[in-house]
């Protein structure tokens, strides 16, 4: 199918519109203009007609009154005289109506000539009568036959003539003008007449083809409706549209089937009339805190109409319009029973197997490690050997055991990370005693070489003792005899790096893209040769990654190395947590600092805003904060924004679930206007570790103890060390 | 004056376990051992053996660990005296679980059966 070129249709009709108005205008003035110049021609012709008959009056009554004159010059009848005067008297009048009718021009140029002219016509005239009169006939007639007489009707007469000639003259060019202007005029008109048709016809074309692309690209949109439609009705997930009253406006085909609801059931009804009373308590609180903003996914179990069970994986994901206000919601519900069950049932058999071995392994065990400490009696040298060589195997079985079921937890996020601040060098240092002994029987030793003293992260001792001792371990492993493993810590901007350190042979190429698999040796007669499970940096890229950490390495093998030098880093790092260290020092100058910013011997204790709105929770908080901080409520997000916009506090406690939203949007509103005190998050729900780097502590309401609430307030306000590592009870 | 740990009531319901758990006990450690293969024969035991410290295994039929404990703990004298589990279960939730059923101390398996009395000595030590 050819597809018209897009064209910028509304743009291009304009334009040509306009075009064709400028060129009518112009059209329009041109056809004034030559309208008023015709109007004008006819003026000049009503003109020169009214002289030419006041003209041919004029001569004719001159030959009237010259006749009368004639007529008693010959008859010398007194009786005549009054038709004379009267001839004369009408030549008179015709001379003033013939003056009248001359241009300004044409009486310019005979100004006084004409009248002067006549006057000598009629003062010759009366002569004659005169002469007539008193003389007779003879004097008469010889005057009226004189040269000087005739010669002058006959001026008189030419004059008359000139004038006429004139006037038909300026009227032939008047008509000539005209008639080259109605030329153009028309040639105008039929060229305007022309333009507008094809301009006008042009619009035409572009309008109906701005038109045809609207009615292909509404069919296009219809199909591509229902094609979306199509999709969203046959793939095997729930998917629908709440609006911020939690009222459908959209679903698929799918939910009717999975909730056994018809299709009238659904569509503007509330989420509550749909799913009913007793999933809506369930339900319901997860979808407040998606309308809050946040991006909420939660599993739950359901039991349609007919009796039929599912597990549902829920993800829920807020709709935001152009400022940023949550106006509905979209919903994707997955069918994830089978997997559910899979799940289920790999973990019975992970547990099963791996307690059915541990009880024989411990009996194996134990009945070796009794023989090879003599309990049995004294053993030949060889028969030691063979049990010292059962006893490690046996050890290998159960660090193997150990692994599987670490990264089936970690999979399964069934470990709960005990999450607190801490140093990271007593970590290290402490990984690195305890490692000693393994890296000696490696024939390798353990070497600390560089260190940040303050370096504090916050996560789960036993599991990064768990990664450092995994990468040391495979460093020692890995190590020539007689090599020293470097261990190093660095700070990298907002992040603390701990790097290990190897001189042994690099990792191929070929492994370097699977290092982080599971099972996943550089060669699989290592496994035997260097006695690891292929678990241990798989599980640890998922401990350091729960962290809000990265893994890696650097490597060099024997073919890259310039030098000889071969070897490989596994580096980790976290992000550093902030530590207002200090000690009473410190605190006395942090409240004199408060006292100064505040300028007077007012409550100088550190500001605390409790965003919370469980009013028992706020007392209780209050209360034990008393000694130290000065707490203020805020019981809604609103609240919370209003008096973080009007006042300073040294610390935020935030409640993530609020009734009108998030405590994430106070959060961020804070850190948007460059406010950053300290924020601790105490809330009913696990902080994801991808936002556990932003917030300066975590606790949860139903686990955390007063104490170490109060520690961690404390800590983050004067700065009082964290619990090391090695304090742990 | 700290008093002597010398008998242990170690119940233990796999037999090749608890073999290996008694020459532990009582070759390597000195001790005086009452082994039993479940609750109720620790019940019985327990009045007449009088134990200084109880070490008990978590999963078994029955009676499970801190059911055992429990129960005995129902027994005249036996309120006080401490008690150890030994498990495969070492996840810190499950460590937490333990404690809070009474233990002084969880011991992971498979254990080391030439270090266990030092173990053990070492947590006495630091109780009494």
């Amino acid at each position: 199918m050819s597809v018209p070129r897009p064209l910028n249709s509304a743009r291009t009709i304009n334009l040509s519109l306009w075009a064709a108005v400028a060129f009518l205008g112009l059209v329009g003035a041109a056809a004034l203009w030559s309208i008023d110049s015709l109007r004008e021609q006819a003026r000049a012709s009503e003109r020169a007609e009214s002289m030419l008959e006041a003209a041919s009056v004029l001569r004719t009554r001159m030959s009237a009154a010259q006749s009368a004159l004639l007529l008693y010059v010959a008859t010398g009848d007194e009786k005549e005289v009054p038709g004379l005067n009267q001839a004369l008297g009408a030549a008179r009048r015709g001379l003033d109506a013939f003056e009248i009718t001359l241009d300004p021009e044409d009486r310019a140029a005979s100004t006084g000539k004409l009248r002067e002219f006549f006057d000598d016509q009629f003062a010759r005239m009366e002569e004659v009568r005169r002469l007539r009169g008193q003389q007779g006939f003879g004097a008469a007639l010889e005057v009226v036959r004189s040269d000087a007489y005739q010669g002058r009707i006959a001026l008189r007469e030419d004059f008359i003539a000139e004038l006429t000639h004139r006037r038909a003259d300026a009227l032939a060019g008047v008509r000539g003008r005209t008639q080259t202007l109605g030329s153009v005029a028309l040639i105008l008109v039929v060229g305007a007449g022309i333009v507008a048709s094809a301009v006008l016809l042009f619009a035409n074309h572009l309008a109906r083809r701005y038109r045809r692309q609207r009615d292909d690209s509404g069919a296009r949109l219809r199909d591509s409706e229902q094609f979306l439609r199509t999709i969203t009705d046959n793939i095997p997930a729930m998917v629908s549209y709440l609006d911020h009253e939690e009222r459908y406006r959209y679903h698929n085909k799918i939910m009717l089937d999975w909730m056994a609801v018809e299709e009238g059931d659904v569509y503007g009804h509330t989420l509550r009339e749909v799913i009913g009373e007793e999933a809506y308590a369930v339900t319901g609180p997860y979808i407040k805190r998606v309308l809050a903003g946040e991006l909420v996914s939660w599993e739950r179990e359901q039991t349609g109409a007919r009796g039929d069970h599912r597990d549902l994986h829920i993800v829920c994901i807020p709709d935001r319009d152009g400022a940023g206000k949550v106006v509905g919601l979209y919903a994707f519900l997955t069918d994830v029973s089978e997997e559910k069950r899979l799940a289920r049932l790999k973990n019975e058999f992970v547990s099963t197997v791996s307690h059915e071995l541990r009880t024989p392994l411990t009996s194996i065990r134990g009945s070796l490690g009794l023989i090879e400490g003599g309990m049995a009696g004294v053993l030949p040298d060889k028969a030691k050997n063979l049990v010292s060589v059962a006893k490690n195997n046996c050890e290998r079985l159960i660090r193997l055991i150990n692994d599987i079921l670490d990264i089936e937890k970690i999979e399964a996020g069934k470990i709960d990370f005990d999450m607190k601040p801490l140093e990271l060098m007593t970590l290290v240092t402490q990984s690195l005693t305890d490692n000693e002994g393994y890296a000696r029987s490696h024939q390798c030793s353990l070497v600390l070489a560089a260190q940040v003293p303050d370096a504090t992260v916050t996560g789960d001792r036993d599991r990064l003792l768990q990664v450092i001792a995994n990468l040391l371990s495979n460093a020692a492993k890995y190590s020539p005899p007689g090599a020293s493993v470097k261990v190093a810590v660095e700070r990298n901007g907002e992040r603390i790096k701990v790097s290990v350190t190897d001189v042994g042979p690099g990792i191929p190429r070929a492994f370097r893209g699977r290092i982080f698999q599971k099972f996943s040796q550089a060669d699989s007669s290592d496994t035997r040769k260097k006695g690891g499970s292929g678990l241990g940096l798989s599980i640890s890229r998922a401990i350091v990654e729960y962290h809000g950490g990265t893994i890696g390495f650097d490597t060099v093998t024997a073919e890259e190395a310039a030098d000889a030098v071969t070897g490989t880093t596994f580096w980790f790092d976290l992000p550093a947590t902030r530590v207002y260290r200090a000690d009473e020092d410190s605190a006395r100058r942090l409240i004199a600092d408060l006292a100064a910013r505040h300028g007077g011997p007012r409550d100088v204790r550190p500001a605390v805003l409790h965003v919370e709105d469980d009013a028992g929770l706020r007392s209780v908080v209050a209360m034990m904060l008393e000694p130290f901080a000065r707490t203020e409520a805020a019981t809604t997000l609103a609240e919370a924004l209003a008096k973080v916009a009007s006042e300073r506090y040294d610390l935020v406690l935030l409640d993530i679930s609020l009734p009108d939203g998030s405590g994430w949007d106070l959060f961020d509103k804070m850190r948007e206007a460059s406010q950053h005190p300290p924020v601790i998050v105490f809330s009913g729900s696990n902080v994801g570790h991808e936002r556990m780097a932003d917030v300066d502590g975590a606790l949860l309401k139903a686990q955390a103890s007063e104490d170490q609430l109060v520690a961690m307030i404390r800590q983050a306000l004067m700065g009082e060390a964290p619990e090391s590592p090695g304090s742990k009870a | 004056m700290r008093r002597e740990l010398k008998r242990i009531l170690y119940v233990e319901d796999e037999e090749d376990i608890r073999m290996v758990g008694e020459m532990s006990l009582v070759d390597v450690g000195g001790f005086e051992v009452g082994a039993c293969p479940g609750g109720a024969e620790a019940l019985a035991m327990a009045p007449g053996f009088a134990p200084d410290l109880i070490l008990l295994d978590v999963m078994m039929p029955g009676m499970n660990g801190p059911s055992v404990l429990k129960a005995l703990r129902d027994l005249p004298g036996m309120q006080d005296v401490p008690a150890l589990f030994m498990t495969a279960k070492i996840m810190p939730a499950e460590i937490a679980e333990l404690k809070a059923a009474g233990a002084l101390e969880v011991i992971p398996k498979p254990f080391d059966p030439m270090t266990l009395p030092d173990e053990i000595r070492a947590i006495w030590a630091r109780v009494t």
